[in-house]
C-alpha cells in the first residue's frame, strides 16, 4: 500500500487569502501592501469580472454596457498568510482610496500540501 | 519600521542638485562605514542597478538601491532635490530620491523596505509634504511621521 501523501496541517492561525484587484491601477498598491505586510509568496491570476464577460461576450446584454462597470476583476491574488500578516495587510489596504481597494476574503485552512518548496 | 534603518546623515534637502556621480559617491562615502564595505563596491552596486533598468517613476520618485554581499546592516536614506536629478531617460528628473543598501542574504527585508517606501511615496499629498521639508531634520521628521501613518 502507498505511504500516506505529504499532507500537512497548517499552523493554527494561517488563512487562505483571496484578493481581487478590480483595475490595473489598483494592482500596484495591492502588491506593495502584500510585500510590506511580509507576505512573501502569492499566486497571481489574470481574471475578468462578470461585468466584463457580459459586456464583451454576451450579445443579449448589448446596450447595457453603459450601465456596467468599465473594468472588473482585473487580477486575483491567492496566498496563505498568518492572521497577523492579514491584519497588517488589511490595515494597509484600508488606507487606500476606496476605488483602489481590492475585494478581500480570508478562509480557514483545513490541510495544505506543497508549500515551502 | 523605517527608523531602524534610516541614517539621518543620508536624509537631506539638496538645493541645487548635485551631479549624479558626485551624489552616488557621497552616499557611498556615508554608507561605507555602516555596512562595512568599500565605497567602490557600493558605487559599483548602485551603477549596476542603474544599468539594469529605470530607478525612477513618472511621479518623480527614485529608488536607488543595491543588495550587496556582506553588508553588515541595511541603511536607508532620502534626499529631496527641488530641482530634480535625472537618473534615467524614461522618466522625468526625480525630486525625491530614496537610497537603500541591503545585504544580499536578506533579500526579503530589502523588498519589504522598498515596498514600504513605495507605499509612502505613492501618495501625492505625502510627496508634497516631503518636498516641503526645509531641512534634512524636517525631512527626517516628516518621513518618520509618514512611515507611522503607513505602518
Amino acid at each position: 500500500m502507498d505511504s500516506a501523501p505529504n499532507i500537512e496541517r497548517p499552523a493554527r492561525d494561517e488563512r487562505l487569502l483571496i484578493l481581487i484587484a478590480r483595475t490595473e491601477e489598483s494592482f500596484d498598491p495591492l502588491v506593495t501592501a502584500l510585500l510590506d505586510a511580509n507576505i512573501q509568496g502569492a499566486t497571481v491570476l489574470e481574471s475578468r469580472g462578470l461585468g466584463t464577460i457580459i459586456r464583451s461576450e454576451m450579445p443579449i446584454f448589448a446596450g447595457l454596457a453603459a450601465l456596467l462597470p468599465q473594468s472588473t476583476g482585473n487580477r486575483v491574488v491567492l496566498s496563505i498568510a498568518t492572521r497577523a500578516q492579514i491584519d497588517e495587510l488589511m490595515r494597509f489596504l484600508s488606507q487606500l482610496p476606496i476605488e483602489r481597494r481590492p475585494i478581500a476574503v480570508t478562509l480557514p485552512l483545513e490541510t495544505v500540501m506543497g508549500l515551502g518548496l | 519600521m523605517l527608523n531602524e534603518f534610516l541614517n539621518p546623515k543620508l536624509v537631506q534637502r539638496l538645493d541645487p542638485s548635485p551631479e549624479i556621480n558626485a551624489f552616488i559617491r557621497s552616499v557611498c562615502q556615508e554608507v561605507s562605514a555602516d555596512v562595512g564595505l568599500a565605497e567602490t563596491t557600493l558605487e559599483q552596486a548602485f551603477l549596476a542597478r542603474m544599468r539594469s533598468g529605470a530607478v525612477s517613476t513618472p511621479e518623480g520618485v527614485a529608488f536607488l538601491h543595491a543588495v550587496v554581499v556582506g553588508a553588515k546592516q541595511t541603511v536607508v536614506g532620502c534626499c529631496v532635490m527641488p530641482k530634480g536629478l535625472l537618473l534615467d531617460y524614461t522618466n522625468p528628473p526625480a525630486d525625491i530620491i530614496f537610497t537603500l543598501v541591503g545585504n544580499s542574504a536578506t533579500p526579503w527585508q530589502h523588498v519589504r523596505l522598498l515596498a514600504r517606501l513605495s507605499r509612502i511615496a505613492s501618495d501625492a499629498e505625502t510627496r508634497k509634504r516631503l518636498k516641503s521639508a526645509a531641512t534634512g531634520a524636517d525631512l527626517l521628521a516628516a518621513l518618520l511621521e509618514e512611515d507611522k501613518r503607513h505602518g
